[in-house]
């Protein structure tokens, strides 16, 4: 086993090329990864580079490759496309956008067929041993949020999905995979916090301009370290206000998570009960903030009260 | 692996399930592949449970089965409940409601159906019930999709259901038909006396096809309807299934299977449904009911079929067929229209659709 850093670029992208592709272990899942398109192996190499490259006959639970729509493209509009299972799920997109495709791509893959967890649509990090869960409305600022806490020391699972199971603990498992920074985001993270590693701009998404951020390096290393949840807080950005925290009452919580789940009434009855350990092992909150300097701090204060 | 073994995987494994026991990790992968097109993962699961070897399968697919029976639970029990509706909506109207395929199976309880994943809801009643029957949904909220005149048309002449219908505030599909096959189509099934075999379930106050008819109207549906991709595989599996349940503890089985066929006319799904299942999943079939079946077409049609199906309904890796399947499954989808209209009928429809399609672009 390598990390995929290890590899020098020319090798790792062979390997890629290759019928099989590279199989690289994101946390809860393997996934195949076959691609001949240079600058998208290249960003791979980059934002995946602390994961680690397993051997290529083993089990994988997706299967993904992004390649040139047409061989003719490339001299028009040069397209890629996302394939997995032998469907082609989205229209094509400009070959620069090709990260961002297999990003959103991934994610659809997940969400769509992973029912052995309960997937909340949430960012989750972790101080000494406890996880917040922060569930995603649009808007919200949560990527923001995820992407100021991993640069304050936290460990950061995820900022998209939070993965409950398969067994019926209430642990919570890593998928630290790069998170989308939107708009004018970007630029709060670039200028709060130098050190972290953004790629490259794409403008004019869906979403408007994204740049991911980079999972720092230790988040990646502690990849298969569940953690059990202590607080569950449903964050809103605005401009120019104090920052202002309520407790919600259990009841509405169970509802407000539950409604935040990509597959909690296809789960059916172990849905209900992992969403139970969360309520019974978290406080929640709603939190409005403008300013990292005072929510991170309020953060850590509400994390480390004692249960 | 052989590409060709590899193709058969599914099939050997369906066949004797134990040889999973041997399979590589890359093996597993691609048999999931298989499986997941034919929608069969649950089934898999099912399969393996039986011959109880799922603590021996890795845990790693078994998370992949997990996934798959709580989509088929989750998404059966939506349909399951859609019925319900529908039965409390027309009880009043005492009209013989019939469940036709999966949701069939699973009022019934066969232990396969639990791991068949359901995607609409096809009820059938006798067709002098059927308007009373269609109007009572749509005055309690089941809207039919939007067509135009001539798919309306097209529907209520030719085909063997009504549009199909959704309810406002759910997404189920139910398919209301009146009988088995387009009244267009070159069988033409007998409808009535099905129907008046048909048992209703008395705690569910809904009712199937008999065991003889749910075979029959199955082999029906798979030889005579459409065309045969490889997504059909599964109807070869819930043939193979039905077959096994029905002849267990009756001994006299396959001589009323035959004999039945013959009194509704419909020798020839039969003899297919027997052959193929027999040849391509191995299903224990006596010899006799194939060789001496009234159904049985001549040796050249036979041969002929015999190809063109066994290479179109199995599962392939998807964007790996070869010409030669879908040059078959070309052929099949040629054969399905010439059974399902007469050429006078045929030929302006598809002109109409065609000229439709080309006035759309414009």
């Amino acid at each position: 086993m390598a990390k995929i850093v290890e590899l020098a670029f020319d090798d790792f992208y062979s390997e890629a090329c290759r019928a099989n592709g590279v199989v690289i272990d994101i946390g809860p899942f393997y996934i195949r990864l076959k691609s001949n398109v240079k600058s998208f192996v290249k960003l791979i190499h980059f934002f995946y580079g602390s994961f680690n490259v397993l051997p290529v006959e083993s089990f994988t639970d997706f299967q993904i490759e992004i390649k040139q729509h047409h061989p003719l493209s490339r001299f028009l509009r040069p397209q890629v496309v996302f394939i997995s299972d032998g469907i082609q799920p989205f229209q094509p997109f400009p070959l620069s956008h090709a990260f961002p495709l297999f990003e959103w791509g991934l994610n659809w893959c997940i969400a769509r067929r992973s029912h052995q967890y309960l997937m909340l649509h949430s960012g989750v990090l972790e101080k000494n041993g406890r996880a917040v869960i922060l569930p995603a409305t649009p808007g919200s600022g949560k990527t923001t949020l995820c992407a100021a806490l991993a640069m304050q020391g936290w460990r950061f699972l995820s900022d998209e999905f939070a993965i409950l199971g398969p067994k019926d603990d209430g642990f919570i498992f890593p998928i630290p995979r790069p998170a989308p920074l939107k708009n004018a985001s970007i630029d709060v993270i670039k200028n709060e916090f130098p050190a972290a590693e953004i790629g490259p701009l794409f403008p004019k998404t869906r979403k408007g301009t994204v740049a991911h951020f980079k999972a720092p390096g230790p988040s990646v290393e502690a990849l298969h370290e569940g953690v059990m949840p202590r607080i569950v807080v449903f964050p809103q950005f605005q401009d120019d206000v104090d920052l202002k925290v309520n407790k919600l009452n259990k009841a509405y919580a169970f509802f407000k998570i539950a409604s935040n789940s990509f597959n909690y009434e296809l789960m059916g009855e172990r849905g209900f009960s992992l969403i139970d350990h969360i309520i019974s092992s978290c406080d929640c909150y709603n939190l409005v903030y403008s300013r990292f300097d005072q929510a991170i701090p309020k953060l850590e204060e509400l994390i480390a009260a004692p249960a | 692996m052989s590409a060709h073994s590899q193709k058969n995987l599914l099939i050997n494994i369906i066949n004797d399930p134990e040889i999973a026991l041997a399979l590589k990790p890359i093996e597993w992968e691609n048999l999931l592949h298989l499986a997941r097109q034919s929608k069969l993962l649950a089934y898999l699961d099912w399969l393996f449970a039986q011959s109880d070897l799922k603590h021996l399968i890795p845990p790693a697919v078994l998370l992949h089965f997990d996934a798959a029976m709580k989509m088929v639970a989750n998404r059966n029990r939506m349909i399951l409940w859609e019925l319900n509706r529908i039965k409390q909506t027309t009880f009043d109207l005492k009209i013989k409601t019939i469940v036709l395929k999966g949701a069939g199976y699973l009022i019934l309880d066969l232990p396969f159906a639990h791991t068949r994943i359901l995607s609409d809801l096809d009820i059938l009643v006798d067709r002098f019930d059927l308007a009373r029957f269609e109007n009572k949904l749509k005055k309690h909220g089941w809207q039919g999709v939007e067509l135009d005149e001539y798919d309306q048309q097209y529907y209520r002449k030719w085909m063997h259901e009504v549009p199909p219908m959704r309810h406002e505030e759910r997404y189920v599909e139910v398919d209301l038909h009146h009988t088995i096959l387009p009244l267009t189509s070159r069988l033409c099934p007998p409808v009535d006396l099905m129907i008046g075999d048909a048992t209703v379930i008395k705690e569910k106050g809904i009712a199937t096809f008999s065991p003889l008819d749910l075979i029959i109207h199955s082999s029906v549906h798979l030889f005579y309807d459409a065309e045969i991709k490889a997504s059909d595989f599964r109807d070869l599996v819930d043939l193979h299934e039905l077959i096994i349940w029905f002849h267990r503890d009756n001994p006299g089985f396959f001589t009323e299977l035959v004999d039945r066929a013959e009194f509704l006319n419909l020798q020839r799904p039969v003899f297919y449904a027997l052959f193929f299942t027999k040849k391509i999943l191995g299903t224990s079939i006596p010899d006799q009911y194939i060789e001496h079946n009234q159904g049985r077409p001549n040796a050249i049609l036979l041969a002929f079929m015999s190809l063109l199906i066994s290479v179109s309904i199995l599962p392939n890796p998807v964007g790996q067929e070869t010409t030669v399947v879908r040059f078959s499954r070309w052929l099949l989808y040629v054969r399905s229209h010439y059974l399902r209209m007469p050429m006078t009928l045929l030929l302006p429809h598809l002109f109409k659709k065609s000229k439709k399609r080309i006035d759309d672009f414009f």
